[in-house]
């Protein structure tokens, strides 16, 4: 095919410039080993490096860098860093990284490492890639019956500043059926993964197309926009609404919809339902669109939000099925959303102001958001107001929500946000504010003040008119 | 409760006490009518109220002053509709000015809320002016005893449902309301009541086509009265300020206008406002007048009023001045026997009520009313009368239409509210006074301002007190026996207003075989595919039942809909479904029409489906295409084996059986109707799009047209 053959090119071309810098040291930093499992069972495809980093320089390496070839740092959704077990690492994109031999395009990623390496010495550290709309299906267009086909490119080498001694990559499908795959030789497609000959003294910036064309019937049903509404209440709620629009970004369907060849033969691609992990605690949930309670919806006990195995006594999850399937192209508008107790997400800090916490990215098992709103309505009276989302201050537009007998309104805090992916997105936002409980009873007073002034009111004029 | 409020009913009492009861029933009238919200959900229902839901969101957003000026060109493709002048807006006012006045109060209530919960409301201001109504005609006691009836009975329920948000939930609080205030000008003469009395009257034209009811019955009324005598400067006030400001309001109503000038359905005001000004000069004039003069001067003035009256009416009505299309529906109402227009006899609640439905809504009233009638007369006042009138006439009406049963649960109520009252009273009182000392003072039951018609047996001496002990006994069963038929009635009111009409009929619960219910959600499910999943500018096609629901629900554009202005654009719609496809594929093109939607029934035995309302649209567009439809060629509408061609050729038949087979191909059985009868089969023009769960609702894509062909295209180069 002629994307073959143009990508043939490309590759050409940069590995004509990768070998050019070869001999070119970095930092004397070198990937001794790197194992790359590509995972690409879902339409979130998850790339975890492996990487035993050897330390040939003179001087001890507190950080390291790794790239992205041009163009896919925009599908990147989020990276994780952790250095031998469990010491997460920040992971911080450096534009303006001067790498001396990279390749026109490509983006720059620090790690900075939590236990230096020094000279001569080595560490294992892990990097975790989530990218979004990098599978896409192929063809373009199926009927209902049909399985659905999706190609996904990726760099088969680790694209890294530092040359590569050992590399190993296999990739997780999400079947058995692979229709083909790039490159074929040295390639072992057993069960649903690929798994590559071992790589040696692979040059740094190496550059080798990787493409897998395979069946993936997974849900490939992305949140367009996602509308969260978190409301506090100081007698004892927290109120969390979420307001969807999925969409179902894989293969469109052609050709007519038949109910019957749906009830005979189901129909392969389609999504009926979506799942939301949830508290334990979270109480009146409910499911609903513009035109009223969506009545199907089913809650499980104790799912976590992994496999099917993980149970975690913490959680329930949530099924709403949605009024009807959603096949390539269709899309479908719906919020829920429930209660949780206050007393689980608030703290006082020790300078006395209210801290409230909870989950950034949706709460949705496997989902893209692609542009989110967070509206923060804080109860009326709430001053001096700080948010702070994943440990960094957060940008906010400030406005004020009207409910129910205020006077000023509520201040509202709104945050913007895109190509969140959940559950790999573990930040959490943290508000923080004053707030005197005084402020708690205002609207009772303000109601038996206007109902002693009703009743007043209609006893003089009793008086004045009936006596 | 209700047997306290009995036992209330029987003498004088504290009116802290009377306001507290009304208070309570008041209660119990909102609560029980949030059966269909407990078992559901806070939705609109059925599907007029998806309509009035829609112009409520319209006027909310734009303010009330677009709302007259609303052209909705998404409604009767390509004809569009002047919605603010083709409606009655009191329904769409009422719920802004809450909705606008609980904003004001910081209260930022969903306007849907409002909606659903305005039958409840007004449900609960019914029973007030009930309470009203009925003291004016007769006593408290009796005014709460109705108030207690109204808040429940299934006749009235039945329209006043949480969800049913309908114009007759406001419209009967309306109507009982202007009867009261006119009951009370009359008594009073004052121009206050009589003030308000056109006000409230001004509300109803607002709100319901019904008022025409109104318009009506005051007149005859106020003849009846001046026929039997009770001609009184307290009537001519009453009639005359009612008749001047309530025109005046009528023709402020842009739907009404200047027809409430003109339209023979207003013609009985106009005559009886100059018949009373001619009594209100003769009663002046037989002051001044011997006998003998003035019996000549009204001999001549009822001939020449006879005369002039017949001439001017001929003239009228020849001229066209008096008339008007609006008349057709008020025609079949006076007249049972009269042809029926399809349009209108297709709607079931259009049909003439059957004894049972009578049962069904006012129970044991259908006995009570007429006792109360009894009463009524007895007394002879004025009041007392007006319930009368209200009784008698809407009686007739509601055997003519179901519907109207609705206007006749009131009168019932009242009615029997008097006849249990005076019962009450009667026995009660039997009981009472063997008890007590014989030489006592006996109580002051009644305020009663006129006579008092009802006679009951008091011991007045030692020998009467022996046959009081038996009195007393009979009493006490009596009143058991009426105890008994009231508590049967509240079981079956709640009942029925639980089972029967409660439902929202958007969504519905369906036995399964194993014993467990599930939800039919089809016809959301297919509006939401419809909104989420097509073109915002698709036209969609369907019979006009789910007009307002595509309108609402889904928000595409469709071509006839609930509001059935116009009946050629219907048959023209029932054509589609009547025709063969190659027949129809035209008439989809020429009017734009995206998607055909079809509702079906026979996978889960749904009986009011479109192959069940097939017969009523081949009718309907064979009355205006007699040509190209022909009603006998479709047999009995029978879609199974002994289906005729035409039938099974027909798009309906089509669209509902499409692809309605077993899986493993086997002849399809549709649940209601037996085995189908015709099974494989393609579709040329059109495509099955979607297909609910439940394969209740059907939608099938307009195939775009083909492309010319090679030969036509040479043809057409020059």
């Amino acid at each position: 095919g002629l994307w073959v053959g143009s990508a043939r090119i490309m590759m050409t071309k940069l590995f004509l410039i990768c070998s050019l810098y070869f001999f070119c040291v970095f930092g004397g930093l070198v990937n001794k080993k790197v194992a790359r499992e590509i995972d690409i069972s879902s339409n979130i495809a998850r790339v975890t490096s492996t990487i035993t980093l050897q330390n040939d320089g003179s001087g001890a390496a507190n950080e390291f860098y790794f790239a992205l070839p041009a163009g896919n740092s925009t599908r990147l959704s989020a990276a994780f860093a952790t250095q031998g077990d469990d010491d997460s690492l920040s992971v911080t994109e450096d534009a303006s990284a001067k790498l001396s031999g990279a390749p026109a395009g490509a983006t720059f990623y620090k790690v900075k490492l939590q236990t230096a390496i020094a000279a001569g010495e080595d560490t294992e550290v892990e990097i975790e890639l989530v990218f979004t709309g990098a599978i896409n299906p192929f063809p373009r267009t199926i009927t209902q019956k049909d399985n659905q086909l999706v190609i996904f490119y990726d760099n088969l080498h680790f694209f890294s500043p530092y040359p590569t001694t050992e590399e190993s990559v296999s990739v997780t499908l999400a079947s058995s059926t692979v229709e083909g795959n790039y490159p074929k030789e040295d390639a072992e497609v057993s069960e649903s993964t690929i798994k590559y000959k071992d790589f040696e003294n692979v040059a740094a910036y190496s550059f080798e197309l990787l493409m897998v064309h395979y069946q993936n019937n997974k849900p490939f049903v992305v949140a367009e926009n996602l509308h969260r509404t978190v409301q506090v209440s100081h007698w004892g709620a927290l109120q969390i609404e979420e307001a969807y629009k999925l969409v179902h970004t894989g293969a469109k369907l052609t050709g007519p919809f038949s109910r019957l060849d749906m009830m005979r033969f189901g129909a392969p691609s389609s999504v009926a339902d979506v799942s939301a992990v949830l508290p334990a605690a979270a109480s009146e949930i409910y499911f609903r669109d513009v035109i009223g309670n969506i009545s199907s919806s089913e809650i499980k006990a104790g799912k976590g939000s992994g496999s099917e195995d993980d149970v975690d006594e913490d959680k329930i999850e949530v099924k709403m099925t949605q009024r009807f399937p959603l096949f390539g192209g269709w899309q479908t508008e719906f919020y829920y959303g429930y209660n949780l107790a206050l007393e689980n997400n608030m703290n006082i800090t020790d300078s006395g102001k209210y801290q409230l916490t909870f989950p950034f990215a949706s709460p949705l098992k496997e989902m893209v958001t692609q542009e989110m709103t967070i509206d923060i309505i804080l109860p009326e009276g709430a001053s001096d107001v700080t948010i702070n989302v994943a440990g960094a201050a957060a940008k906010f537009l400030q406005s004020t929500t009207l409910s129910n007998l205020d006077t000023a309104g509520r201040p509202t805090f709104t945050l913007t946000a895109s190509n969140i992916v959940s559950p790999d997105n573990d930040d959490v936002v943290v508000v923080e504010y004053n707030f005197s409980s005084g402020s708690l009873y205002q609207e009772p007073i303000l109601l038996t003040v206007g109902f002693f002034c009703i009743f007043v009111t209609s006893m003089v004029v009793n008086w004045m008119f009936f006596q | 409760l209700t047997v306290c409020r009995q036992v209330m009913g029987s003498g004088a009492f504290p009116q802290v006490l009377a306001a507290a009861i009304l208070g309570l029933i008041c209660v119990l009238a909102f609560s029980s009518r949030l059966f269909a919200v407990v078992k559901y959900e806070s939705v609109i229902h059925e599907f007029d109220p998806y309509f009035n839901f829609r112009g409520t969101q319209y006027a909310v957003e734009h303010g009330l002053g677009e709302f007259w000026n609303w052209f909705d060109d998404t409604v009767w493709y390509p004809l569009g509709r002047h919605v603010g002048h083709t409606v009655y807006p009191g329904l769409m006012v009422t719920a802004s000015a809450i909705y606008n006045g609980l904003h004001k109060l910081g209260f930022p209530i969903e306007i849907r809320n409002v909606c659903v919960f305005m039958a409840p409301i007004f449900g609960a201001n019914t029973a007030i002016i009930t309470f009203f109504m009925t003291k004016e005609a007769w006593d408290t006691g009796a005014g709460l005893v109705a108030a207690a009836l109204i808040s429940m009975v299934p006749g009235y329920m039945s329209r006043s449902v949480a969800g049913s948000y309908d114009n007759e939930c406001i419209a009967i609080f309306a109507l009982l309301l202007t009867f009261f205030t006119f009951m009370k000008s009359v008594k009073t003469g004052s121009l206050k009541w009589a003030g308000i009395c056109s006000v409230a009257y001004f509300y109803m034209v607002m709100a319901w086509g019904g008022y025409i009811y109104i318009t009506n019955l005051i007149p005859a009324y106020t003849y009846g009265l001046i026929i039997l005598g009770r001609y009184s400067p307290r009537l001519w006030v009453a009639y005359c300020v009612w008749y001047t400001l309530g025109s005046l309001f009528c023709m402020q109503v842009p739907f009404v206008g200047l027809s409430a000038m003109y339209n023979s359905t207003h013609m009985a005001s106009h005559a009886v406002f100059f018949l009373i000004q001619v009594t209100a000069i003769m009663r002046f004039v037989r002051g001044i007048l011997n006998a003998a003069e003035y019996r000549r001067l009204l001999k001549f003035i009822v001939l020449s009023i006879i005369g002039l009256g017949a001439v001017g009416g001929a003239v009228a009505f020849s001229v066209g001045y008096i008339g008007g299309a609006t008349t057709t529906r008020f025609y079949t109402l006076l007249d049972p026997q009269s042809d029926k227009i399809p349009i209108i006899s297709s709607v079931s609640e259009h049909q003439p009520s059957s004894w049972p439905s009578y049962f069904f809504d006012l129970h044991f009233m259908m006995l009570l009313a007429p006792v109360g009638v009894h009463f009524c007369v007895k007394r002879w006042t004025d009041s007392a009368l007006f319930l009368v009138a209200y009784g008698m006439t809407s009686a007739y009406f509601s055997a003519i239409m179901i519907r109207l049963v609705l206007v006749m649960a009131p009168a019932a109520v009242m009615l029997s509210a008097i006849a249990i009252s005076c019962s009450f009273n009667t026995f009660f009182v039997a009981r009472d006074e063997s008890l007590l000392d014989a030489k006592r003072k006996p109580k002051e039951f009644r305020k009663g301002e006129d006579d008092d018609g009802v006679d009951y047996d008091r011991p007045s001496s030692p020998t009467q007190a022996l046959s009081s002990t038996v009195n007393s006994l009979m009493a006490l069963i009596t009143v058991f026996f009426v105890l008994l038929i009231l508590l049967t009635f509240v079981v079956h009111s709640i009942w029925a207003t639980s089972q029967a009409y409660s439902n929202p009929s958007i969504v519905m619960w369906a036995g399964g075989g194993n014993g467990r219910q599930r939800l039919l959600d089809d016809f959301r499910e297919a509006y939401r595919w419809l909104n989420q999943n097509t073109d915002p500018d698709a036209k969609i096609a369907s019979w006009w039942d789910y007009g307002y629901q595509t309108s609402a629900m889904a928000g595409r554009t469709t071509l006839v809909d609930n509001n059935t202005w116009n009946n050629t654009h219907i048959a023209t719609v029932g054509r589609v479904m009547a025709s063969m496809e190659d027949n129809a594929a035209p008439i989809l093109r020429r009017l734009d029409i995206d998607y055909l939607l079809v509702v079906f029934g026979g996978y889960v035995g749904y009986s009011s489906d479109d192959i069940n309302k097939f017969a009523w649209m081949v009718k309907i567009s064979s009355g205006v295409y007699p040509k190209s439809v022909k009603e006998e060629n479709f047999g009995h509408f029978s879609a199974g084996q002994d289906a005729t061609p035409t039938m099974l050729n027909s798009m309906m038949y089509k669209m509902c059986y499409y692809r309605f087979h077993s899986p493993d191909g086997r002849r399809g059985y549709d649940v209601m109707r037996g085995p189908v009868g015709r099974n494989k089969f393609g579709l040329s023009v059109i495509e099955e799009a979607f297909t609910t769960e439940h394969w209740m609702t059907r939608i099938y894509k307009v195939r775009k047209d083909p492309n010319r062909s090679p030969i036509n295209a040479v043809t057409y180069q020059i």
